[in-house]
C-alpha cells in the first residue's frame, strides 16, 4: 500500500488507530505494539507474499542474533562471529535481491539462483535492512536502550513479547517503505513514556495537518510536474535536439519533483508515526535552502546520512588517519587517505544505494569530490579570512548562487535513464538548439516551477510550521533559513482546518493517479 | 579526581594544538559546540592523536559516543587504569 491509496487513508489506517488505542486501553504495551506489528505486516504484504517472508525472514534473524549479543558475555569469542555472520545476512540479502548479484556475476546460467532474484526488487529492503544493521550494532556494542527494550526474557511469552515489540519497531509502516532510518534509542523512550498508548487529540491534529500538507505536495505539486520531467529525459535519452529552454525546464521540473515527492512523503510518515503518538527522526529540513554540499546533506535524506556516516565514513577515515598519523605522512598523502578517499566510497555507495545503475555512480562521484573540495576550500584561511570580512548575507547568497548549477546537473544525471543520456541532456541545455521542435506547451510548467520554487526558497517548511508540537526527532541541529515574516505558527482550529480541506480536496481531485513515490524505486 | 585532572590537561595541550584559534577554557564539560573549528573532519583527527599521545584506543563508536570532553576523559582514564 502507499501513503496515497485512498484504501490506506480512508480504511486501513482508521482501522490500524482503531485497533491500536482499544487494544492499549484494555491490554497495554505489549499488545498494542503488537497490533501495530501486524498491522505493518498486513500493510507490506500487498507488496508481495515473497517480499513479505524476505521481511519476515529479516526479523527473525536480526533478532535472534540481537538476543545472542546481547546475552553472552563479552568473553565469549562466539559473541563477535554471530554478531558479523548476523550483518552478513543483512548485506548479502540486500546484495541478492536488490543489485541481483548472482544475474551480474553469473548471468542466465546461474539457473534457480538468478530466478529468485529476478523478482522485482523487494519494496524498503534498503530502508528495513539498514534500520535492523544499525540495531544489531547497537546491541553489540551495549547500547543500554537495547537491553530494556528486549526486557526481562524468562518465558517463551516473554520473547515472543519481545520479538513483537521489535517486529513494531523495524517494520513500523510509516516508515517501513521509505524510512526514515530510525534508531532504537529514539523509539525505545517514547514506548516507555507515559504518554505512550493516551489518545491524545492534539497528536490527531499534528499528524492530520502533516499527512494534509505531505499529501499536497506529492499528488498536486510533485505529480504534475512528472509529465514534463518524462518528456524532456525521454527526449534527453534517444538524443534528441531539445530547446535549451525546454531542456532547463526539464532539468528542474526535475529537481521540484524529487524535492516535494520526498518531502510530502517524508511529511506524511511523520504525520502518520504521531498519530499512533510517537516521533520519527526529521529526514528533511528546506534542502535546497542549502549554502552548499555540506550543509544539504544535513538536510536532505538526514537519516541515510547519518546511519553511513557512522558505518562507513567515520569507521575509513578513522582508520586513513590512523595510518597517516602513525606512518608520518606528509599533508597531501594524509589528506587522501583521511578525507578523499573515505569520502568518494560514502557518496559512491550513497549514490549505489539508489540502485544498481551507472548514472548513480557518476552522481555518488560528483557529490563526492564536490563534498571533498568544499571541505577544503572551507577550511582553507583564504575561505576563512573572507568570511571575517563579508557581510553574511551576500555572503550567504553568493554560497547558494554557487551551490544551485552543481545540485540541478547532478540530480538531472540522477533521473537520466543513461549516463550518455544525461551528458546528453547537459549538452543541450548549453547548447545552442533554438530550433528545435517544442516538445510541450511552456505555459504550465513555467507556472508550476515558479510556484514550486517560491515554496521552496520562501516558505517554512512542515517542521518548522509545526514547531510548536515538536514534531519531529532532531537529527541534526540545523539553523532555519527563510524570512522570519514566513515562520508563523500553526495551531488547530477551523480556519488552519479549512486551509487544510483545500488540501486535501486538491489532493483527492488528483489522486486517482496513484503513481509510486521515487523513493520506493530505491 | 587527579588522574582525570592529569589526562584533561594532556587533551587541552592536544586541542589548542589543534584548534589554534579557540582560547575559551577545556573543561570536563566543554563540548564541539563550544569550538567553531571543531568538526567531524578535525573530530577525528583529534581523537587518533589523543589515542598516540595517551597510549589508549578507541572504538569508532565510541568515538561518536563522547558527548563531551568528561567523558573521553573518563574512557581514557578507565584504559590506563
Amino acid at each position: 500500500m502507499i501513503f496515497t491509496d485512498p484504501l490506506f487513508l480512508f480504511v486501513f489506517l482508521p482501522i490500524a488507530l482503531l485497533a491500536f488505542y482499544t487494544v492499549a486501553n484494555f491490554l497495554g504495551r505489549n499488545a498494542a505494539l503488537a497490533v501495530l506489528f501486524v498491522a505493518s505486516i498486513a500493510f507490506y504484504i500487498p507488496y508481495g507474499l515473497f517480499s513479505a517472508i524476505l521481511l519476515v525472514a529479516a526479523l527473525v534473524v536480526n533478532f535472534v542474533v540481537a538476543l545472542a549479543v546481547t546475552f553472552l558475555d563479552e568473553s565469549k569469542k562466539s559473541r563477535r562471529r554471530i554478531y558479523l555472520a548476523g550483518q552478513a545476512y543483512n548485506i548479502i540479502t540486500l546484495c541478492y535481491f536488490k543489485y541481483k548479484i548472482a544475474s551480474l556475476l553469473f548471468g542466465p546460467s546461474a539457473g534457480i539462483m538468478v530466478d529468485i532474484a529476478g523478482i522485482a526488487i523487494p519494496a524498503g529492503i534498503s530502508f528495513y535492512t539498514f534500520q535492523g544493521a544499525a540495531f544489531l550494532a547497537d546491541a553489540y556494542s551495549r547500547d543500554k536502550n537495547v537491553a530494556q527494550f528486549l526486557g526481562q526474557l524468562r518465558s517463551l511469552r516473554s520473547v515472543g513479547a519481545a520479538f513483537c515489540r521489535y517486529g513494531a519497531f523495524v517494520s513500523f509502516f510509516p516508515q517501513l517503505i521509505i524510512g526514515p532510518i530510525t534508531y532504537l534509542s529514539e523509539f525505545n523512550p517514547q514506548t516507555r513514556s507515559k504518554r505512550f498508548l493516551r489518545l491524545d487529540p492534539i497528536d490527531l491534529a499534528v499528524g492530520l495537518t502533516f499527512i494534509s500538507i505531505g499529501m499536497f505536495k506529492k499528488v498536486v505539486i510533485a505529480d504534475n510536474l512528472a509529465p514534463t520531467v518524462d518528456i524532456i529525459f525521454g527526449a534527453a535519452q534517444v538524443g534528441a535536439e531539445i530547446h535549451p529552454m525546454q531542456a532547463w525546464i526539464g532539468a528542474l521540473a526535475y529537481m521540484a519533483q524529487l524535492y516535494f515527492d520526498f518531502s510530502g512523503y517524508s511529511d506524511m510518515a511523520l504525520g502518520l508515526a504521531r498519530m499512533f503518538g510517537l516521533k520519527l527522526p526529521i529526514n528533511f529540513f528546506s534542502p535546497f535552502k542549502a549554502n552548499g554540499i555540506i550543509d544539504y546533506y544535513r538536510r536532505w535524506h538526514m537519516t541515510l546520512t547519518r546511519v553511513i556516516a557512522r558505518f562507513l565514513y567515520t569507521p575509513l577515515s578513522v582508520a586513513g588517519t590512523r595510518y597517516a598519523m602513525f606512518n608520518r605522512l606528509a599533508p597531501v598523502p594524509a589528506h587522501l587517505l583521511s578525507l578523499w578517499f573515505p569520502m568518494l566510497i560514502n557518496f559512491q555507495i550513497i549514490g549505489l544505494w539508489h540502485g544498481a545503475l551507472w548514472t548513480f555512480c557518476v552522481f555518488g562521484l560528483m557529490h563526492g569530490l564536490w563534498y571533498a573540495l568544499e571541505t577544503e576550500v572551507r577550511a582553507s584561511k583564504w575561505y576563512k579570512s573572507v568570511k571575517a570580512k563579508a557581510s553574511p548575507v551576500i555572503l550567504g547568497f553568493l554560497e547558494r548562487a554557487v551551490f544551485f548549477l552543481p545540485l540541478l546537473l547532478s540530480l538531472a544525471m540522477f533521473r537520466s535513464e543513461s549516463v550518455i543520456g544525461g551528458f546528453h541532456l547537459f549538452s543541450q541545455m548549453f547548447g545552442t538548439s533554438f530550433d528545435a521542435r517544442s516538445l510541450f506547451n511552456m505555459r504550465e510548467p513555467v507556472m508550476m516551477l515558479t510556484i514550486a520554487f517560491s515554496i521552496i526558497y520562501f516558505c517554512p517548511n512542515s517542521v518548522e510550521l509545526m514547531r510548536r508540537y515538536r514534531p519531529a526527532i532532531m537529527t541534526y541541529e540545523n539553523k532555519s533559513y527563510g524570512l522570519a515574516i514566513m515562520r508563523g505558527l500553526w495551531r488547530p482550529g477551523w480556519v488552519q482546518a479549512s486551509y487544510l480541506s483545500v488540501l486535501v480536496l486538491a489532493s483527492l481531485y488528483y489522486v486517482s493517479r496513484q503513481p509510486p513515490f521515487l523513493y520506493q524505486g530505491f | 579526581m587527579s588522574d582525570y585532572q592529569a589526562i584533561l590537561d594532556q587533551v587541552a595541550e592536544i586541542i589548542r594544538d589543534i584548534f589554534d584559534e579557540y582560547e575559551g577554557p577545556v573543561t570536563m564539560e566543554t563540548t564541539a559546540n563550544d569550538v567553531a573549528q571543531w568538526d567531524s573532519l578535525s573530530h577525528v583527527r583529534l581523537m587518533v592523536m589523543i589515542e598516540m599521545e595517551l597510549g589508549v584506543h578507541f572504538s569508532t563508536s565510541e568515538m561518536q559516543s563522547f558527548k563531551n570532553l568528561g567523558d573521553l576523559v573518563r574512557a581514557s582514564a578507565k584504559q590506563k587504569a
